[in-house]
């Protein structure tokens, strides 16, 4: 992509779509979303947290989906710049909806608008998969990924739209902070 | 759960269609939008969305919808990249739900991607509203033909597809509206048409109920009313038949405003006057349309006609070439004549020569010519041979028709050219020759078979190995049906001097041609504006994108592509194009076009674009650690933008045009390059696909430009293993790029991999002729070396010199004193049992003292080496050694030692053709001197055939000199110019010390042998000036005395002296400063006779050719008239004169008459004028001298 740079100041009217996310006088984007095994070595497990290891108790592996956003153009074994955990319905059959349980990024990219990157590519993998609804518990310390996921369209809902069998409690999840705690919610 | 269409109803869905995509899907949109598999299962199409994209595609099915209208119909509103991402994400899905049993990496058969978007691939009759469109039109076809049972069987069951409004979940998009209200109005007439054909099957009293409950939908329809009023005066209603007139016309008065229409007043008068004939009365309704969802659609316009070709469907394919296909197609009709050739297309980039060598592969098939397509690729990521290998390849395939490769000939040649030659010969020289040939005659005789259009692109990116193998292919061409089409950028090739040289020799010969495809001027644009129905009201818009573009068809087509993109709706106008934000070129435009991708989406094109032009899926998933199906997902928008091209049946991809990757490789920073790099080599490296020569460039080249991120060591180890490669495969070029390209990536790395590398490269270079740029590797080399004490490095480098060649390599007059003092110190520590090793480093040393005071020293040395290579037995050291001695032993006492050497190396087996070659030109001067001019014919006649064989720059320098130096003494001067040409010609391929000097005096005593010469004056005395270049001094002299300007020569001769080195140029020398002696008494004639005169019966030569002339007689002669000998120099003239009339050469045989005739005249008069003054004699010798040079008809110059 050309870099914005060459542009002369006064033609600030051109369609500011072509430059994507690179802001000006950056390279071109690197950026990768890629899928990987969910297991607590994996790659990102260190920026989902202790999250990881909860879920993998509760939720069968194969319906446990943790993705990562690389850089390609950083070494091959460097570590991922993002990190996404879900839970989906059961797998083999189209799942219908996907539980977010942690969007985050590591430290030292923080403040770059990777997170918002991260979802935006994680939707669309869904979306490509077939889920209909993406569901998200916010916890106490969520504020931040609750505005996220509010300013990507997902909005209140009191009523969990998925199947019974997912209602249940996280260990990492307070319990007394529930009851009055709203899902968010958004349809893809 | 609705299960699949009633057998009983006439247009059903075919079952298989092709029998790959299972049971047909059908697809609904009578009703909500529905697809049922082929059991009739409704599938679950997902969320609004979703339907809205499949909806829009059925729609216009089959036909292709443009990404950029999707997008512009349902995600208006948001940013192209994101929408395109969401587009692609139901897209994928909706394919797997489609063909949930196509493999995630089998090429979709339903959704289809095909530039410039999607298209559903289905027959009409897999659409229920194409079924009932065509149900209505037949059974309104049959009612007209009085067959309403007909119509009425017809329209039951086409009706029944109806589950309520089309698309009734769609209704409110936009783009449905049209849609539906259509398919309403068809399904009202068809409705209309079954009533009436119930009321001419006399079924009136149904037919009113149907017509009155059709009013209460549609009151406005006077035909409706009609009908009405027909049914009721049928079932003798006729007060409510005119009743119902009455409300028709009170309806449109109140209403509308409107009177019933006559017809529906003459039914009225009718039916008042109770008229028989009421049947006939108000025909029918009016025909129904067949429902075309096309036609019915209108939504989204058809597009423009694109071509399916790779390279952008919008690019202008072949405006304005029609000269070039006409001159293509006049070259594919001489091929049934047997005559082919080299085709070259040149043109910048992008402006269209792989469409035209598209068109030309097109009218070859035509024509019965079978067509090879090869590609050259960029940089030294392909193995060498690339395109012939693939030529080859595809020739030898099976199944190219009947001329097929019946003996599997080209696949074993192909193999050999991939997999390193296994030629049973020692010579690499010789084996390249042998593989050059076989590769012509295969080709030839699969040619002959049937002709055969070779089509070679971008063969600027062409190794030096392939070139040469094109040129000595072109040679022939003529006279075998084969032609050679290919395309070339003319940008000037820095570093490419092999394709400089080869297009240079292929234009010399006789079957090559080369058109130059220019860019498109603004009418050509206009016409290709027209021709896409994009053309604007004047000529404004073509003039606009012709600034634009600059005429450059692969730019206006992708700009064309852009403004299409940001308008998707409307015509494309000449504010959009001036308006356009970045006019710098097409790179930008091509970057434009990225942005709009999904950003992974971009992510991976950027890593394809480092992968190259071709991109390996495999390859691609490895390097970005995404599954196949993802990439797959993520690259389809680029397919469908035509970025990108589907190849090897949608398996791995292609740059639709070497540009679009440029663009997005040139966006890279370094440092995202250099890790693509690395992560693309390691996939390589990783699958290890292919054989694994062929892989080797290709690691080298991405570890190399990976080197800086941590990939030096595997940089470095391919690059070495490739060069090996490349020199087993008789690539010397490569090998030498592949040494450099380990140096590079080495980096300032350990001394000792630095030295190994430089020694190899200094190697490589030497074999090719790179002279200087071999002793600068080998002078780094053994700095390094001793700086680590690796004594065998050091001797491994000194000792490359030491090879066999035909000249000392240094500068004439140079000695490294450095290499002397490490030769000696190397010599000093050698233990007594390395003989082999004291045998090389006494010969090189022997060679490297040759310049200096020491030379007779370093003779002995070299004397020594020979000694010691016989007591090892071994003949190439032998060979080797005697090749020393014959050039440290250069000097005039040692002519016959040296003969003997040269005589010895030819007897010693097992000689690779190079060292042949040498040694008998070392053996040639001594022909020439002596007069045996047959035998130094059939020499030069072997050594040319030879060096066909050998085709190394420097031998064949050497050999064309030789031959130039023959045509010298011949007097054939143009030959002589023609042969000094070719020589310089591959004189200049090489660094060896004197292309200029030698040039300049072989055109001088060209020019000098006609009587002219003096034009050099001035070039010769600027460069005789350089103490290296001594050897042009005597031809200055003698230059200036041409021109008539002794001053100057006398001048010259104090600033310069009159020296003769004892070395290689001394007879020769020897020889011009006698002529200038005997015009101008300096240097001294009588010393010039002492050295002369013992060698008075000798032809001269200049070292080993160039420059041949007469016997020394006619000097000394002219030196002894000078001097006052006349007898002497009457009985040397005379037998110069018979030296020349015996050897068969006229124009010194004349020479030799105006000498005799000189000399008898001085002769004669010293008769007469016995026993005159010295003084008188000199005045009369010199005027004699000056009026014979002014009357001899050769010009006899002094």
């Amino acid at each position: 992509m050309s870099s914005s740079k060459k542009r002369p100041p006064g033609s600030a009217a051109a369609p500011e779509t072509w430059q994507g996310t690179s802001s000006p006088g950056t390279s071109p984007g690197t950026l990768l979303l890629r899928e990987v095994p969910a297991h607590t070595g994996a790659p990102g497990a260190g920026i989902v947290g202790p999250a990881l290891e909860h879920v993998l108790r509760e939720v069968p592996a194969a319906r446990c989906r943790l993705y990562v956003l690389t850089d390609l153009a950083r070494p091959a074994a460097a570590a991922p710049l993002a990190a996404a955990l879900l839970e989906t319905g059961a797998p083999r059959r189209v799942a219908q909806w996907a539980l977010l349980h942690v969007l985050a990024v590591a430290e030292p990219h923080l403040g770059r608008g990777l997170d918002r990157r991260l979802l935006d590519d994680l939707l669309m993998e869904l979306r490509a998969d077939g889920v209909r609804a993406v569901w998200f518990l916010p916890g106490p310390r969520d504020d931040g990924l609750r505005a996220l996921l509010a300013s990507a369209g997902f909005s209140a809902a009191t009523n969990p739209g998925f199947s019974p069998e997912n209602e249940r409690t996280y260990g990492y999840d307070e319990p007394e902070i529930r009851p009055w705690a709203a899902w968010l919610f958004r349809e893809l | 759960m609705r299960l699949s269409i009633d057998d009983a109803r006439s247009p059903a869905p075919r079952p298989g269609l092709d029998g790959r995509r299972g049971p047909a899907l059908d697809f609904r949109l009578l009703g909500t939008l529905e697809v049922a598999d082929g059991t009739g299962t409704i599938l679950d199409l997902g969320p609004r969305k979703q339907r809205a994209v499949l909806a829009l595609l059925l729609l216009n099915a089959p036909h292709v919808v443009p990404l950029d209208q999707l997008i512009d119909r349902l995600w208006r509103d948001e940013p192209p990249s994101s929408a395109t991402g969401t587009l692609q994400a139901y897209i994928s899905h909706l394919r797997r739900t489609l063909e949930p049993r196509r493999s995630p990496r089998s090429p979709a058969r339903v959704l289809r991607t095909r530039e410039p978007g999607y298209l559903l691939d289905i027959e009409p009759d897999q659409v229920d509203a194409e079924r009932f469109g065509r149900a209505a039109e037949a059974a309104r076809a049959a009612l007209a033909g009085g067959r309403p049972e007909e119509a009425e069987r017809i329209l039951g069951p086409a009706l029944a597809l109806w589950r309520g409004e089309p698309l009734a979940d769609l209704a409110d998009e936009p783009f449905a509206r049209s849609t539906v209200a259509r398919l309403s109005e068809t399904r009202l007439h068809a409705l209309t048409v079954r009533a009436e054909a119930w009321l001419a099957l006399g079924r009136a009293a149904d037919a009113t109920v149907e017509v009155e409950r059709l009013l209460e939908l549609d009151p406005y329809r006077e035909g409706l009313w009609a009908l009405l009023m027909r049914a009721l005066y049928r079932t003798r209603r006729q007060a409510e038949a005119l009743a119902a007139y009455q409300r028709c016309r009170t309806l449109l008065g109140d209403e509308l405003g409107l009177d019933p229409s006559p017809e529906l007043r003459r039914l009225e008068q009718a039916i008042l006057r109770q008229d028989e004939s009421l049947a006939e009365m108000w025909a029918p309704v009016d025909p129904v349309a067949a429902v075309d969802p096309v036609a019915a659609v209108a939504a989204v316009p058809p597009e423009p006609a694109t071509g399916a070709q790779e390279g952008g469907g919008a690019a202008p394919g072949l405006v304005g070439r029609e000269p070039h296909l006409r001159r293509i197609a006049d070259r594919l009709d001489d091929l049934r004549r047997g005559a082919g050739g080299v085709f070259l297309v040149s043109g910048e980039s992008g402006i269209g020569k792989t469409r035209l060598a598209e068109a030309a592969a097109g009218m070859a098939a035509e024509r019965g010519v079978g067509v090879a397509w090869s590609r050259c690729v960029e940089g030294s990521g392909a193995p060498a041979f690339w395109p012939w290998i693939q030529t080859l390849n595809t020739l030898g395939a099976p199944g190219t028709g009947e001329a097929g490769d019946a003996d599997g000939d080209l696949a074993r040649l192909a193999h050999r050219l991939s997999d390193g030659d296994r030629t049973d010969t020692a010579d690499p020289d010789t084996a390249r020759f042998l593989l050059h040939d076989s590769v012509a005659r295969a080709l030839a005789r699969r040619a002959s078979a049937s002709p055969v259009l070779v089509v070679v692109e971008d063969l600027h990116w062409a190794d030096a190995a392939s070139l040469k193998l094109l040129t000595f292919l072109g040679t022939d061409l003529h006279r075998v049906p084969l032609l050679v089409l290919a395309t070339v950028r003319p940008e000037p090739a820095v570093d490419r001097q092999a394709l400089t040289e080869a297009l240079g020799e292929l234009t010399r010969q006789r079957g090559t041609e080369r058109m130059t495809v220019a860019p498109l001027t603004p009418e050509q644009i206009a016409d290709y504006l027209r021709e896409t129905g994009r053309d604007g009201p004047g000529p404004e818009l073509a003039s606009a994108l012709h600034h634009r573009t600059g005429g450059n068809p692969f730019f206006l087509g992708e700009l064309l592509r852009l403004l299409t993109s940001n308008h998707p709706d409307g015509g494309v106008g000449v504010a959009d194009v001036l308006a356009l934000a970045v006019p710098d070129g097409v790179r930008d435009v091509i970057g434009q076009r990225v942005s709009r991708l999904p950003e992974d989406s971009q992510t991976l094109l950027r890593a394809a674009a480092v992968i190259g032009r071709d991109v390996d899926a495999d390859v691609l998933e490895t390097a970005t650690g995404v599954g196949g199906a993802r990439v797959m997902m993520l690259l389809e928008p680029a397919v469908a933008t035509g970025l990108l091209v589907e190849v090897d049946g949608g398996w791995d991809y292609r740059f639709s045009h070497a540009l679009v990757q440029e663009a997005l490789y040139s966006g890279l920073s370094r440092r995202q390059r250099a890790q693509l790099h690395g992560r693309v080599g390691e996939a390589v490296e990783t699958l290890r696909w292919g054989e694994a020569g062929s892989r080797l460039p290709t690691l080298a080249h991405h570890f190399g430009l990976a080197a800086r991120v941590g990939y030096a060591d595997k940089a470095v180890s391919y690059a070495v293993e490739a060069a090996g490669q490349a020199t087993a495969r008789l690539a010397y070029d490569e090998a030498v790029l592949h040494w450099e390209q380990a140096l590079d990536a080495c980096g300032p790395g350990p001394a000792a991999t630095r030295c190994a590398l430089l020694i190899g490269l200094g190697k490589a270079r030497r074999v090719t002729g790179d002279v200087e740029g071999a002793r600068n590797a080998l002078d780094q080399a053994v700095t390094l070396a001793t700086g680590i004490g690796d004594d065998a490095a050091v001797i491994e480098a000194a000792t490359v010199f030491g090879g066999v060649t035909l000249w000392n390599w240094r500068s004439y007059g140079v000695v490294d004193h450095r290499m002397v003092t490490v030769l000696e110190d190397q010599l000093s520590r050698l233990g007594p049992d390395a003989v082999s090793t004291r045998a090389e480093l006494l010969g090189t040393l022997g060679v490297e003292l040759y310049y200096g005071d020491r030379r007779e020293e370093g003779r002995r040395h070299a004397l020594e080496a020979v000694e010691l290579a016989r007591r090892t037995g071994d003949p190439l050291l032998l060979a080797r050694t005697l090749n020393n001695f014959v050039i440290a032993a250069w000097t005039p006492e040692h002519e016959e030692e040296r003969y003997r050497a040269a005589e010895e190396m030819l007897g010693l087996p097992g000689l690779p053709r190079a060292t042949e070659i040498i040694a008998r030109l070392h053996r040639m001067p001594k022909f020439m001197k002596a007069g045996l001019l047959a035998d130094y014919d059939a020499e030069l006649a072997r050594c040319l055939r030879l060096t066909a064989e050998v085709r190394m720059p420097e031998i064949e320098t050497q050999v064309a000199y030789a031959a130039t130096g023959r045509a010298v003494l011949a007097g054939d001067w143009a030959e002589a110019k023609r042969l000094a040409d070719l020589g310089t010609g591959s004189y200049r391929r090489t660094s060896l010390w004197g292309l200029d000097v030698l040039k300049l005096v072989h055109s001088f005593f060209v020019e000098w042998g006609q009587g002219r010469g003096g034009e050099f004056l001035a070039e010769l005395v600027e460069t005789a000036a350089d103490e290296s270049n001594m050897v042009a001094r005597p031809t200055a002299v003698l230059a200036a005395i041409e021109a008539e300007d002794l001053d100057l020569a006398h001048r010259l001769i104090d600033r310069w002296g009159t020296v003769a080195p004892q070395d290689w140029t001394w007879q020769f020398v020897v020889w011009q400063w006698g002529l200038v002696a005997a015009r101008l008494g300096r240097p001294d004639p009588h010393a010039m006779l002492a050295e002369l005169r013992p060698i008075a019966h000798e032809l001269v030569i200049m070292g080993t050719g160039c420059v041949a002339w007469g016997a020394l007689h006619d000097v000394v002669a002219r030196l002894l008239h000078r001097v006052g000998d006349l007898p002497a120099a009457l009985a040397h003239a005379e037998a110069g004169w018979d030296a020349h009339r015996r050897l068969g050469l006229p124009h010194l045989v004349n020479r030799s008459e105006t000498l005799l005739r000189e000399i008898r005249v001085a002769a004669g008069d010293a008769g007469h004028t016995a026993r005159t003054a010295d003084t008188a004699r000199t005045a009369d010798t010199a005027h004699t001298a000056d009026t014979a040079h002014t009357a001899g008809t050769g010009g006899a110059p002094v």
